[in-house]
């Protein structure tokens, strides 16, 4: 077992590696054009040296997920416990739904920022609208799929409608909930930086498009590193979450 | 006056093939106070429809159900159910899930909610399995929890819903005489559902046999066997005979033999009895 999960890693590894080995060779030898496709070794510098360089457009791009990920579960758990319960409701805004799910968000952008004018506002929203369709989903889901013995429990022991939803229905949900989570979140980020490329004083969406009018590939490719590092640290966050609850599932 | 008094109860429930399908016809019955009531019956014969009413869960299509002289109209705190499937928050442990059987009526600050659990926890004989959860427990154990759950919520009336149906037999045998100390030191009125006649016998003061198609009421029978009871009263003629009786008066219940309605195009409510 430990012999397969360590052949697993080494292949990943390969898989990572090779093609940037490859680019760094490619580079070197001179086909890659240094300022389009700098070699890896100077993106990954640049990447070390960037949060010294930029941190209150760290600190902005956390922000705005944070808020964009406290926004987008709350109201996507409260609005799939609805949704859930009430099935005229959900008949009425599955579509809409559905159309937010295919819609590419970037197209909501002015919208947003008619409404909102240029500033956090507009990534975090476009962050929240990218996202919160899985969390409705998989809580509307989760809630479908708790059995009728749990509701029960709670009305004998006189549960208020609230008290049903928070002591009972949500947390039953919750493994359900996560899984949606999970997803959610990594669309949400990827809702904040477009956000950030059009319509916010700050970022690392700021950034990629302010560096690539200057033609600073290298710190482009670096702020591209660590969004994607922000991404994989939320869904490892999430899914070990959702598996601790998955726990209660299977038992 | 009677606790609980069921007159002329009727309840149908729409079958997906179109067939209104009489779940109970006519039922009428009393429970005393501290009164041990087990109704008794095979599948299908609305026994727990029957309990599920006199929750509140549910709502009869004709007649009355009082309890304490006042209609039921919806669950109440008078009335706590033990449920057949044990039906724990699996992210509680087995305090915290005693504790839910108190906290919702708001009668007491959160550490006397604790310390009350507490006592019933300790009452069931999980004393050193508080801190467990649902998943780490036994089903004898978890149907333990179920039971201090609804002893926590200072009833008057304990509805239990073929609590023992899912475990095995030694452990389903020795839950009845567990059963049957506390209710010694606690002293609640009882309507227990089973489908076990030997179970009826040992539990109750009087037993109440249901037929099916359609759920009625078939007859009616006082035990008076010696309490407290334990394991020897099995060896009592009467308790013999007492099945035998019973057993008699199902088998008339279900007509030819059969279970004359076929399962399948029973509704989900009927057939969980």
């Amino acid at each position: 077992m430990a012999k397969l999960i360590r052949t697993v890693i080494l292949l990943r590894l390969t898989g990572l590696v090779a093609p940037l080995a490859l680019w760094q060779f490619l580079s070197w030898i001179g086909i890659l054009h240094p300022v389009f496709a700098p070699p890896p070794t100077k993106v990954l510098i640049r990447a070390l040296l960037l949060p010294g360089e930029a941190a209150s457009h760290f600190a902005i791009t956390l922000g705005e997920i944070a808020v964009a990920l406290i926004l987008g579960s709350v109201g996507g758990v409260a609005i799939g416990v609805v949704l859930a319960q009430a099935s005229r409701i959900d008949s009425v805004l599955g579509p809409v739904i559905w159309f937010v799910y295919a819609a590419p968000v970037v197209a909501f952008t002015t919208f947003f920022v008619v409404f909102l004018g240029v500033g956090p506002a507009v990534p975090v929203s476009l962050g929240v609208l990218s996202g919160i369709v899985f969390v409705i989903a998989s809580t509307r889901d989760g809630v479908r799929q708790i059995g009728d013995e749990l509701i029960k429990v709670g009305r004998v022991f006189g549960a208020s409608r609230s008290e049903l939803a928070l002591r009972i229905i949500v947390p039953a949900a919750i493994p359900m909930i996560m899984a949606g989570m999970r997803v959610g979140v990594g669309r949400m980020l990827v809702g904040v930086i477009v956000g950030e490329f059009f319509a916010s004083g700050g970022g690392l969406g700021f950034l990629i498009i302010k560096y690539g009018y200057e033609l600073d590939m290298e710190r482009v490719y670096a702020a591209v590193v660590w969004i994607v590092l922000v991404s994989l640290a939320l869904n490892g966050v999430f899914g070990r979450v959702e598996r601790i609850f998955d726990a209660w599932r299977t038992h | 006056m009677a606790r609980i008094s069921v007159r002329h109860v009727s309840m149908a429930f729409q079958a997906h093939t179109a067939a209104r399908h009489l779940v109970l016809s006519d039922v009428t019955l009393q429970v005393e106070d501290g009164e041990f009531l087990t109704i008794v019956g095979p599948s299908g014969c609305g026994k727990t429809t029957l309990l599920n009413l006199i929750a509140g869960l549910l709502r009869q299509d004709q007649g009355a159900i009082d309890v304490d002289g006042r209609p039921v109209t919806g669950p109440g705190p008078a009335r706590a159910v033990v449920f057949q499937e044990a039906a724990l928050l699996p992210w509680r442990t087995v305090l915290r899930n005693v504790e839910l059987g108190l906290e919702m009526q708001h009668k007491y600050a959160r550490p006397e909610v604790a310390e009350r659990a507490r006592h019933f926890v300790l009452l069931v004989g999980l004393g050193d399995f508080a801190g467990h959860y649902p998943h780490q427990l036994s089903g004898g154990m978890r149907q333990r929890v179920n039971l201090a759950r609804a002893l926590v919520a200072e009833p008057d009336v304990l509805l239990m819903d073929e609590p023992f149906a899912s475990l095995d037999a030694y452990t389903r045998e020795a839950m009845g005489y567990e059963l049957l100390r506390i209710w010694q030191a606690t002293r609640k009125t009882v309507v227990f559902v089973t489908h076990s006649a030997d179970e009826a016998i040992l539990l109750s003061d009087r037993i109440i046999a249901m037929g099916t198609a359609p759920g009625r009421i078939l007859e009616e029978l006082k035990v008076e066997l010696p309490r407290p009871r334990s394991l020897e009263i099995r060896a009592l003629p009467r308790f013999t005979e007492l099945g035998l009786e019973i057993r008699a008066l199902l088998a008339r219940g279900m007509g030819s033999g059969l279970a004359p309605d076929g399962a399948e195009d029973q509704p989900k409510a009927a057939r969980t009895c």
